[in-house]
């Protein structure tokens, strides 16, 4: 093990080695896939597939990990920036980026060990599970929202695995009919979304975290999921009630759910 | 780059079967089927069903840890074809850590495999090797070496990430 | 699963078409469906989805977005299906229809 990496031995002779072969692709670089991407570069993973097809924009600077008023100017590529900050941190990491959508270099998301899902709406969030379950490879998502409570805001978010074979989305409450139709129902009337960057950051690292433990196993843990929900008002961490009560295998992905269909 | 990745059922299911005793042989063999796909780096196969092979078709033969029949190796073959899959021989070695071909299983690979890229030319296939805890895997086709290449990463998935190779 | 009388009707307009599931939704694949005069191109793989899907009640699904007179809001652009990317655009057609009819109603925004 380098010098790099000793105050993380305590994950096991092998965690370096494990971390470093690993390949984790980040879905969005905006305010959570940037904390991921810094995070990830900074543990040591050694290969990192970032798709976003945005530019940095002065609204997204609050939040936006390695992103600075200058690459504002230049309306850097967030896929670029994440790039940068990751190369500086590791520079011996293969990093490939895709500023386009995930779907338009869907073969590259293939690759990855883990996705991690930092999209914004559950309709990117249904599509990407359905491509990823299909090349056994486990998901991370993180999103965050606020909503009025008796008129005042209140912050939450959440971090869910979902593991092909274990309960997806939908067995996890997580995405349902009715969300789903009240987003389109929404749809060009929402406006940016509130973001802001510790709540981001406190998802991201549960995040990495999972991903950590998933590369590892330094826990020991028997697990095929996980659903944490954030109140950042109160700043607590959670599991949520639907992990208990959802199915221990998914019932909406067919055992057979594997590989490219044939239409 | 070739990787193969399963879900963490599939191979336990895998090594249960093939530690299972034969009446005579030393070794049970199965087929492993994987649906392929190609990616920038080269190639992902995904492996979804294993059929073992019943015991009647094995062959008694002293010199080798299993042999099985004529029917044995249409059935893979079949698989192959009718399911357009990758289909993996796959067999066992009873220890712990990295396994490898014995010099018998790598003649008998360097005959057999090239037969199931015969068959169906379209998609590789091959050997995996597995132990108790760890795997190997070599694959044919028709734009590799026709030795055969060495997989890469073998992964399953489950509870966690296990790196099989 | 969709009745295999509703794909015999709907290969009245379409001879290949034939029931897909995705995680648990139901689809019709229309291979190469001749589309309303006017668009541009005239043939096109098309995805319908008779049941609730993202907010609406049925969906129907084109493999590109097909140039037409009449100007529509292609609002889902690249939504990722049976591992292929769709398009469509934004119109509702009950539900309750024939499966032909809701097809027909859904290739009227193409029509002039």
């Amino acid at each position: 093990m380098t010098d790099q990496y000793t105050r993380q031995s305590f994950l096991g002779s092998k965690s370096a080695e494990l971390l470093q072969n690993a390949t984790i692709a980040i879905v969005g670089l905006g305010g959570g896939g940037s904390h991921v991407a810094q995070q990830l570069a900074h543990v040591g993973i050694g290969r990192v597939l970032l798709f976003d097809p945005d530019r940095l924009e002065l609204s997204n600077l609050n939040r936006l990990i390695g992103g600075t008023a200058a690459d504002v100017g230049a309306r850097a590529e967030k896929v670029e920036i994440a790039r940068r900050m990751f190369v500086a941190i590791n520079p011996a990491a293969e990093v490939h980026t895709y500023a386009v959508q995930w779907q338009l270099a869907a073969d590259a998301l293939r690759e990855a060990d883990v996705v991690i899902s930092c999209l914004d709406s559950y309709a990117a969030r249904q599509d990407l599970e359905v491509s990823v379950r299909r090349f056994l490879t486990p998901l991370i998502d993180i999103g965050m929202d606020v909503h009025l409570v008796n008129e005042q805001p209140h912050m939450t978010g959440q971090v869910i695995l979902s593991v092909p074979g274990g309960p997806c989305f939908r067995c996890l409450g997580f995405l349902t009919d009715e969300n789903l139709r009240q987003e389109a129902e929404l749809y060009g009337a929402a406006g940016g979304r509130p973001q802001v960057v510790w709540s981001n950051g406190v998802l991201a690292s549960v995040a990495v975290g999972l991903v950590v433990e998933l590369l590892t196993g330094w826990q020991r843990r028997r697990f095929r999921a996980e659903y944490l929900h954030f109140d950042a008002n109160e700043h607590v961490i959670t599991h949520s009630p639907r992990l208990e009560y959802a199915p221990k295998q998914c019932t909406h992905f067919a055992a057979d759910f594997v590989g490219e269909p044939v239409l | 780059m070739i990787r193969l990745r399963m879900l963490t059922t599939l191979v336990e299911a895998m090594r249960a079967d093939l530690r299972r005793p034969h009446p005579f042989a030393y070794e049970r063999i199965g087929f492993l089927c994987c649906k392929q796909s190609r990616v920038p780096s080269g190639y992902l196969l995904l492996g979804y069903r294993y059929v073992a092979i019943e015991d009647d078709r094995y062959l008694r033969d002293k010199s080798v840890g299993a042999r099985f029949d004529a029917t044995a190796i249409r059935t893979g073959m079949q698989l192959a074809l009718t399911e357009e899959a990758s289909v993996f021989h796959v067999h066992i070695h009873e220890h712990a850590g990295l396994p490898r071909m014995s010099r018998v299983d790598a003649r008998e690979m360097q005959q057999l495999m090239p037969c199931f890229v015969n068959v169906c030319p379209e998609r590789l296939h091959g050997a995996l090797v597995m132990s108790v805890d760890q795997a190997y895997a070599r694959v044919w086709g028709t734009a590799l070496d026709t030795s055969g290449v060495d997989v890469s990463r073998i992964t399953s998935v489950g509870d966690g990430i296990k790196v099989l190779s | 699963m969709i009745p295999e009388a509703h794909i015999d009707e709907l290969r009245a307009l379409c001879p290949e078409a034939r029931a897909c599931t995705e995680a648990g939704i139901d689809y019709v694949f229309l291979p190469s469906l001749r589309l309303p005069a006017g668009c541009n191109p005239d043939v096109m793989d098309c995805l319908l989805c008779m049941g609730a899907r993202d907010g609406y009640e049925n969906r129907l699904f084109f493999a590109g977005v097909a140039n037409a007179s009449t100007g529509r809001n292609w609002n889902t652009q690249n939504v990722r299906i049976f591992e292929r990317n769709w398009f469509a655009y934004s119109w509702r057609v009950p539900n309750g229809l024939r499966p032909i009819e809701l097809l027909i109603g859904h290739l009227k925004g193409l029509r002039l």
